[in-house]
């Protein structure tokens, strides 16, 4: 008897991390294709990366939200299931075990609203696309193709609100794409963004708030620049934006 | 209305609670009969299912009413008015998992800090279930205290077992290394606590099978003594009994008269049908009516 329960124990502890392994192997597979990551992200100069996490589309108020989430899961394997992949669970201190859509850039959010439907605490409310609200997104003027001597409409081409989000101020330094407070903050520009690592960035609102003024004085500054200053500026853009073109994630058409 | 539920029915239970928790595993493979774990899930993506103490968390922490979350519990509470405590018997994937594990130190007693002699309790002076019964409704009120006070649900979040177990199963690209490193911690101690302390999570801590064992006080499914007359008491009973019940208790009080009623309500009982298949005599019945 003795053996055998050795044996048993020993199955255990075997098949334990066999399972570990298996699953560390996984992790690592899935981290492959991110060398964007080693750059700073977009507007790095405005949020030093002190951001808050988007929740899925339809989340109460945040506080509400981790009183009322439970950790049970059923949104982020049903937006697996249905082939998005957008959320992942957080492993955080007060938010632990609470979804959160991290990868904008490979995964984002495409509205489809099912992982609302199965919530079965109210933490992710019945809401209509139009009337969503996960943040905002926010265009990098420095990295923008649209902004520095190009014409690029990869984003407002991916956008599902088109013309009610996107705002253009053709000139010749290129069609300088808008994103105005429309936005529902879904993620599917960043996703077809040409520029490696992409140009924009989604942020909650209570973060875009913060430097609201900041970021507007920028664009109106850019938007009334003189020629010569405007120049000299694109022209310093031009590497940052070449270093991203060096990281091959996305086609440029 | 069922006066007999059937003996052989019995022994059909592991596999029951075996085939239960595949189908919860059947996600990994895109089979989508039930999306969740079970600490909350959707069948068929139509029916919400919620855990009764997840309920009760979310309701403390949020400090209102929220109609979703009420129309999840109504499934929950449809079943389980009829069966009781059955969940710890039927579905918790720990049960088995304990099982096995008891399964392999029969040869030994290992005795813990509280003593447990083969499930059984000891007669005469205070019994652990005397000494212990209530901590289980302690730990879920300190929970639910916490809850109230810092917002968050607690168990269910981070220490459910019902969570946890999944988590560490069905985890994989879609969800963090450390989040399974945590569910193989949380299920790794409980598994040690099991193999020294036969069953104390189950008897003397786990909030959500407490929960299920005030459902027992006013469900369909109940425990019937008949012929106590027969009983010749070997105690093959209580020796089976791993959540203790006081089985001899009751047919000593039906016998002297001190109690008439041939039911018995037990919190603790998760109708596994070990007593039922191990009375020689067949005094013990469980009963859907």
């Amino acid at each position: 008897m003795k053996r055998r329960s050795f044996i048993k124990i020993l199955s255990f502890a075997v098949s334990s991390l066999l399972l570990t392994a298996t699953d560390y192997a996984l992790y690592l597979y899935g981290r492959k294709g991110r060398e964007a990551e080693n750059l700073p992200p977009p507007l790095f100069r405005l949020f030093k990366d002190r951001l808050s996490d988007i929740r899925p589309p339809g989340a109460v108020y945040e506080n509400e939200f981790k009183a009322k989430c439970i950790g049970c899961s059923v949104c982020i394997n049903i937006c697996k299931n249905l082939g998005y992949k957008s959320l992942s669970l957080k492993v955080g201190l007060s938010d632990f075990g609470t979804p959160v859509v991290d990868d904008m850039r490979n995964h984002p959010c495409t509205l489809c609203m099912e992982c609302v439907k199965v919530c079965p605490t109210g933490a992710l409310e019945k809401v209509h696309k139009e009337r969503v609200k996960m943040g905002i997104a926010l265009i990098d003027f420095e990295l923008c193709l649209g902004w520095n001597g190009d014409v690029c409409l990869s984003c407002s081409k991916a956008c599902p609100f088109g013309a009610s989000v996107f705002e253009f101020y053709n000139s010749d330094w290129g069609n300088q794409p808008y994103i105005n407070e429309n936005c529902k903050g879904c993620g599917l520009c960043v996703k077809y963004c040409p520029v490696g690592g992409s140009a924009i960035r989604v942020v909650r609102i209570d973060d875009y708030e913060k430097v609201k003024s900041k970021y507007l004085s920028e664009f109106k500054l850019l938007l009334g620049m003189e020629h010569a200053k405007r120049y000299e500026l694109v022209y310093s853009n031009i590497p940052k934006i070449m270093e991203r073109g060096k990281i091959y994630d996305r086609e440029y058409q | 209305m069922i006066e007999n539920i059937n003996k052989e029915i019995f022994k059909y239970r592991r596999i029951f609670l075996a085939l239960i928790s595949l189908v919860f595993l059947l996600q990994i493979f895109g089979l989508n009969i039930v999306i969740g774990y079970l600490v909350g899930s959707v069948v068929f993506r139509l029916l919400n299912f919620i855990d009764p103490f997840s309920f009760v968390e979310v309701l403390m922490a949020s400090r209102g009413f929220t109609s979703v979350l009420f129309i999840s519990l109504v499934p929950v509470l449809l079943l389980y008015l009829v069966f009781g405590r059955s969940f710890c018997g039927w579905i918790c994937p720990l049960d088995w998992i304990f099982e096995t594990i008891d399964s392999l130190k029969r040869t030994r007693r290992i005795r813990g800090k509280i003593k447990v002699k083969n499930y059984a309790l000891t007669d005469g002076g205070l019994s652990e279930k005397e000494k212990y019964g209530y901590l289980a409704f302690g730990v879920a009120i300190l929970i639910l205290i916490f809850d109230y006070l810092f917002q968050v649900p607690l168990f269910s979040r981070y220490f459910s077992h019902l969570t946890n177990i999944f988590r560490f199963t069905v985890s994989s690209s879609y969800m963090s290394f450390n989040i399974f490193l945590f569910s193989f911690g949380v299920l790794t101690s409980l598994v040690f606590v099991e193999f020294f302390m036969p069953r104390v999570w189950c008897r003397y801590i786990c909030p959500v099978g407490i929960v299920y064992g005030i459902f027992n006080k006013f469900s369909l499914i109940k425990l019937k003594f008949a012929k106590v007359e027969d009983c010749s008491f070997c105690h093959l009973c209580v020796e089976k009994c791993y959540m203790g019940v006081d089985l001899i208790g009751k047919i000593e009080r039906l016998k002297n008269g001190e109690d008439s009623k041939v039911i018995l309500r037990a919190v603790e009982c998760i109708y596994c049908g070990e007593c039922i298949r191990a009375c020689p005599n067949s005094i013990i019945k469980i009963v859907l009516k």
